[in-house]
């Protein structure tokens, strides 16, 4: 291994596992939670999406979604809001600046170490040792 | 990583069988790895989906409005007379005004509607004030003038809403505007309404149905 691929791998080290000391967001870590997050994160800053076309884009049905949609707003990662069309209700819901932050956070983390596994396959003698 | 730390624990003194559950070990990694890879390819194209909707919402509309409004208008100053001419252009202008108000029936909203119309309805009351200024020395440059300041203002809102290929298609009008003015070999304003009205249609278009087609 050359002085650069040395130097490179331990810095990776370092990296990786100063992200392993923090552990991966509890709340994203749900599969149908991060979609979500990640749908809101695309909207624009201060951008909402209705809870319908929401539903629709994820392919989740309304129940699911909206339990999922309670526990991020609950811990602040998505706000929600109201609007009226006579009595006819639409619900909006977007990312807060918490929620942005926390999802960065998690999918840097989770690219990081599917990242430093692809580029660490273990050589012959680890195997061995193995 | 789990299903891996099993096999290890259970990896027995024999070489050939540990060669073989280091095997199935490597696999159960790649495995996870395979899944955690597609996980993180679903959740950046589920974000990209929801921000080309948001964009294609926000823009889709009005630019279709604005490019017919154009490509119409300016064609109608150039071809036609009296009042029929007048009546193409009002018509042309009332249409874009309504599609720019559809945006706000949308299922996605940028939470910038209301700033952007005060934004758009002070280039509106700017506009003569800045033709006063310019006194412009035809009619014909008078209508240039001002394609070209409405093509900067929706440059300027398409550079502050990172949307590039929007950002290009309205400096593309201004500098056709400016084309437009210095050339001789064909009708100014039809030109100009033509090659900026139509690449706004153009891409109205295009994001009405990939807005459409996202949620």
């Amino acid at each position: 291994m050359s002085d650069e691929q040395t130097l490179r791998s331990s810095e990776l080290s370092a990296e990786l596992g100063e992200r392993l000391r923090t552990p991966f967001d509890a709340v994203l870590s749900d599969p149908s939670r991060l979609r979500i997050q990640a749908a809101l994160h695309g909207l624009a800053p201060s951008g909402s999406i209705r809870f319908t076309a929401l539903a629709r884009a994820l392919h989740l049905s309304d129940g699911n979604l909206s339990s999922h949609l309670a526990a991020l707003c609950e811990v602040g990662y998505a706000t929600s809001s109201s609007t009226f069309t006579g009595k006819r209700r639409t619900r909006w819901y977007s990312a807060t600046a918490a929620g942005r932050a926390a999802f960065e956070a998690h999918v840097g983390a989770l690219q990081l170490i599917v990242d430093s596994s692809r580029m660490a396959p273990p050589d012959n003698d680890e195997r061995d040792q193995i | 990583m789990l299903r891996g730390t099993k096999y290890m624990d259970s990896v027995s003194s024999s070489r050939p069988l540990e060669r073989i559950r280091f095997s199935r070990y490597a696999r159960g990694v790649s495995y996870e790895l395979d899944r955690a890879e597609a996980s993180l390819r679903e959740i950046g194209a589920l974000a990209d989906r929801t921000r080309r909707a948001s964009r294609s919402m926000a823009t889709g509309f009005p630019l279709i409005g604005w490019g017919a409004a154009w490509t119409a208008g300016y064609a109608a100053l150039d071809l036609l007379d009296g009042v029929v001419r007048i009546a193409v252009v009002v018509l042309a202008w009332v249409f874009a005004m309504l599609m720019s108000w559809m945006p706000l029936r949308a299922v996605i909203r940028t939470g910038v509607e209301s700033r952007m119309r005060w934004a758009w309805m002070a280039v509106m009351v700017a506009s003569p004030f800045l033709v006063a200024a310019g006194q412009p020395a035809s009619m014909v440059h008078l209508a240039l003038l001002l394609g070209a300041l409405w093509g900067m203002a929706m440059c300027l809102y398409a550079i502050t809403a990172h949307d590039t290929v929007f950002a290009v298609v309205a400096m593309f009008g201004v500098v056709v505007a400016g084309i437009a003015g210095i050339q001789e070999a064909v009708p100014a304003l039809l030109l100009f309404g033509l090659a900026s009205g139509l690449t706004m249609l153009a891409l109205g278009i295009y994001r009405v149905i990939v807005g459409l087609r996202h949620v």
